[in-house]
């Protein structure tokens, strides 16, 4: 069920107003549970299965973790839950990569693999991720285990993030869900800001960049250079705009229900160096393979050359998490080997004074390499996205010329809109809910949305993560 | 200075309580809705205030202007009975060009429309054509035929042009058109005409016209919720199948039986014939103007620029006797050639979709003036 949906609008409406009625705490979460697998089945009933199968093994697992005193046994049972859901991640997500991986070796020997027919269940990457850090947060005993097993349920079930995020962590969920869910008007004008804002993003910018992506990465030999180069640049944007706007439209049903959820993405594209970058996009992501893969692989504890092969690995592994496919491994190598290469060059240093120009040629470094590397991010295959890089570097720089002017604006937008709110931090308009014009102004933007939205509204691009 | 910004001296704002909060309240509103206003008027949507003309039916008032911003930019200059208008008022042979929103050209401005770049080029060579670009959105042949008095009464035209495609016979048989033809028993067609019906919300029309945010939410209204639209437009965008195609109108191919190949001839002949009956004093041109193929690879289809519609009707026509043939398949491709821009689409709009842009109006007003040169000689 997608956000930008009257079905959603639909179960949204509903479920407040059965939390409006039914007050006990206990009738309340199972409210909410009924929801997110009304919400969820709606793509396919078949998978709740598997979500109700994640949840309870890893509900018991950390109960057993609790009670448990014998380390073996609560590494084993660490493991072995790490083991399965890994498994079912690989199965659902990876097995058809791993099938024509092999097959392009075995090709030479008359060998051929034939394909399984595997359907990936929605958010199968998020919702993975969350059970995972749980499991391990409660065997490292940095987290309480959750209180019951319809408290963990209504955690990993959540709807509003439950198909693409952010990420949760239960330490950040469960104490929120035993306060209790908390109706206010506070929540419902900052959830409706959050989510107007999400719309915009979604519908008017993303899918309008989506009209020139679309097409530069679906027939990118029909273009001239300069119009595949523009192309490239926008989807950077597109995809900032997509997910970003996805993200406050969570943040922003999850704050009607009275739930704060993570920030994700912070003025990303103002970044002065690739580590920062990472530092503010997908931040619930970033963070979770900072805690859960870079630092246990050694993280910066073993010399510089290590921390940087850990940052490496940890960025190929992030790549691969986005989709079973040599593109996300080759994007996410590329993210590595830059992180890598900026960290020898700048020594460990951040840039961190404001300077004119330097700031800004800083930013459009980081912006450019982004926007570049998500070639391999956006092509459907790898003959697409030599196909692109052909154009981008001129090698047949003739073709058709289209400049689709709102590219070239949102663009724009994003540097100048970006650089303005991290220096100024106009942060006084719309922070306190109870003035007058906020109203307004959150009803003008559900407006603008509706008025100058992209004539077709697309999936989310982290729905097929 | 540092790069994050650390500015904490803004005092907190005090809410505001009782009639003053809600005073501030419509005040805020009031200034969106203002600059929503002006912001759409300007840049995005207007549409001029209509009226009823009997024969004529909905038009823009006369001196109207309609600005239209949605795909391409222009503010189109409209005259009488919804006339476009071009660079000169007079002159001493008339023509009259009829066709659809390709010929209207809201997208671009007025004096970069084929009709207008036509008129500037005869009269560069020497012809006092006076040209009248009565295109309207969504036109068929059966509107064409069933205008003709009125504009044999109004203008006399010398030629009539008839900017036309695969869809302007097709629609032509549609029965929930303003109007459209039915086939009697003996082959012949009869014209049906039913008054707009539309005509009656006339006022509310004008309402939401004279605000370019009502326009603009119309619009958006009817393309998200056609039923809960606030305004009627005008007729449906339907169509019908050619009768005697037996549910194929696809353009005659080599591959086709020679019974569709006949029955689609036959199917556009009628209407030509009725043409030629409903414009008895001019001389008649067939302007087609066809679609780019498309460049995505479509499994099983020929995405050539001689595989539409178009082309098949093309070759009909080609081989008609009393109609002249404008069509522009050799120009666009020239263009496309030597420019390497496609003749549709503009900046705000997908790629190689939608209406003409500038250098399409060139390229058909070029083909059009050649014609028109020759039948003036």
């Amino acid at each position: 069920m997608n956000f930008v949906s009257p079905q959603f609008a639909l179960l949204l409406t509903t479920v407040l107003l059965f939390l409006a009625i039914f007050r006990a705490a206990g009738w309340r979460k199972f409210i909410l549970l009924l929801a997110s697998c009304v919400f969820y089945a709606y793509w396919d009933w078949r998978f709740l299965g598997l979500l109700v199968l994640v949840t309870v093994m890893d509900y018991y697992i950390s109960i057993w973790l609790v009670t448990s005193h014998n380390e073996r046994t609560r590494k084993a049972m660490l493991l072995a839950s790490v083991a399965v859901n890994l498994s079912i991640l690989g199965y659902f997500k990876y097995t058809n990569f791993f099938i024509d991986s092999l097959n392009l070796v075995l090709a030479r020997a008359g060998f051929n693999l034939p394909e399984l027919q595997i359907i990936l269940p929605i958010g199968i990457s998020f919702y993975i991720f969350e059970t995972l850090s749980y499991v391990i947060d409660v065997y490292r005993r940095h987290a309480e285990p959750a209180e019951s097993l319809l408290d963990y349920a209504v955690f990993v079930t959540f709807f509003p993030r439950l198909v693409a995020g952010p990420i949760m962590r239960a330490a950040h969920f469960l104490p929120q869900l035993k306060r209790g869910i908390q109706f206010s008007r506070e929540n419902f004008v900052v959830g409706a800001q959050f989510f107007a804002q999400g719309l915009l993003k979604k519908i008017v910018v993303a899918d309008t960049l989506a009209m020139l992506t679309d097409t530069v990465y679906g027939i990118p030999w029909v273009f001239s250079s300069l119009v595949v180069w523009l192309g490239v640049l926008a989807f950077a944007v597109q995809v900032y705009f997509d997910f970003s706007g996805y993200s406050d439209m969570a943040t922003g049903v999850a704050r009607l229900l009275g739930f704060e959820l993570p920030v994700n993405f912070n003025l990303p594209f103002t970044s002065q160096s690739l580590t920062e970058f990472w530092g503010r996009w997908h931040i619930s992501l970033s963070t979770w393979m900072r805690d859960y893969v870079y630092i246990p692989l050694g993280g910066n504890r073993h010399g510089a050359t290590r921390t940087n092969l850990n940052m490496f690995i940890t960025m190929l592994i992030g790549g691969l998490w986005h989709g079973a496919s040599w593109n996300f491994v080759i994007w996410g190598g590329l993210h590595g080997l830059a992180l890598w290469a900026e960290r020898i060059f700048s020594r460990g240093k951040q840039p961190q004074a404001w300077s004119w120009p330097g700031s800004l040629l800083r930013a459009l470094g980081v912006y450019l390499w982004v926007a570049i590397a998500c070639v391999f991010f956006r092509s459907p295959n790898l003959i697409i996205a030599a196909e692109v890089f052909k154009k981008l570097l001129f090698i047949h720089p003739v073709g058709a010329h289209w400049f689709f002017a709102p590219a070239a604006f949102y663009m724009l937008i994003v540097i100048i809109g970006g650089f303005y709110l991290r220096l100024r931090k106009p942060d006084g308009f719309l922070s306190d809910y109870r003035q007058p014009h906020v109203i307004p102004v959150i009803a003008a933007e559900f407006l603008f949305a509706f008025l100058f939205a992209a004539g077709g509204t697309s999936p989310f691009i982290y729905f097929q993560f | 200075m540092k790069l994050v910004n650390n500015k904490t001296s803004r005092k907190p704002n005090t809410p505001v309580n009782g009639a003053g909060y809600w005073l501030l309240f419509a005040r805020s509103a009031f200034l969106i809705l203002l600059s929503f206003e002006l912001v759409i008027r300007i840049f995005i949507m207007k549409n001029p205030a209509i009226e009823y003309k009997p024969g004529w039916g909905l038009v823009p008032l006369e001196n109207s202007y309609r600005v239209q911003g949605l795909e391409g930019f222009a503010i189109t200059h409209l005259m009488a009975n919804g006339e476009v208008s071009t660079p000169y008022a007079d002159g001493d042979i008339s023509i009259v060009v009829l066709g659809d929103s390709t010929t209207r050209s809201a997208q671009v401005s007025n004096s970069a429309n084929y009709v207008s770049l036509t008129e500037v080029g005869l009269r560069a060579r020497g012809i006092n054509a006076d040209l009248h670009n009565l295109g309207r959105r969504n036109r068929g042949v059966a509107d064409h035929v069933y205008i003709a008095p009125y504009v044999n009464e109004a203008y006399q035209p010398e030629i009539v042009v008839l900017q036309i495609n695969s869809l302007s016979f097709e629609m032509s048989y549609h029965e929930g058109r303003e109007s459209y033809f039915v086939v009697q028993e003996n082959g012949e067609l009869e014209l049906i005409h039913n008054e707009n019906p539309h005509a009656d919300s006339l006022a509310l029309t004008n309402l939401v016209s004279s605000s370019g945010l009502l326009s603009l939410l119309d619009y958006r209204l009817e393309k998200t919720f056609p039923q809960l639209k606030l305004a009627q437009r005008q007729v449906a965008d339907v169509t019908a199948e050619l009768p005697g195609l037996n549910g194929t109108n696809g353009p005659p191919d080599q591959n086709s039986q020679e019974i569709t190949v006949r029955g689609y001839s036959l199917s556009i002949l009628s209407q030509i014939n009725a043409l030629r009956v409903a414009y008895p004093s001019s001389k008649l041109v067939l302007l087609i103007i066809p679609y780019p193929p498309s460049f995505v690879p479509i499994p099983g289809q020929d995405a050539s620029w001689t595989s539409n519609k178009d082309h098949g009707l093309a070759q009909v026509l080609e081989r008609t006797d009393g109609v002249s043939l404008v069509y522009t398949l050799k120009s666009f491709q020239e263009l496309y050639r030597a420019t390497h821009v496609l003749p549709r689409g503009t900046f705000n709009s997908e790629f190689n979709y939608g209406h003409l842009n500038r250098l399409g109006h060139q390229a058909v007003a070029a083909d059009l003036i050649a014609l028109l040169e020759e039948l003036l000689k």
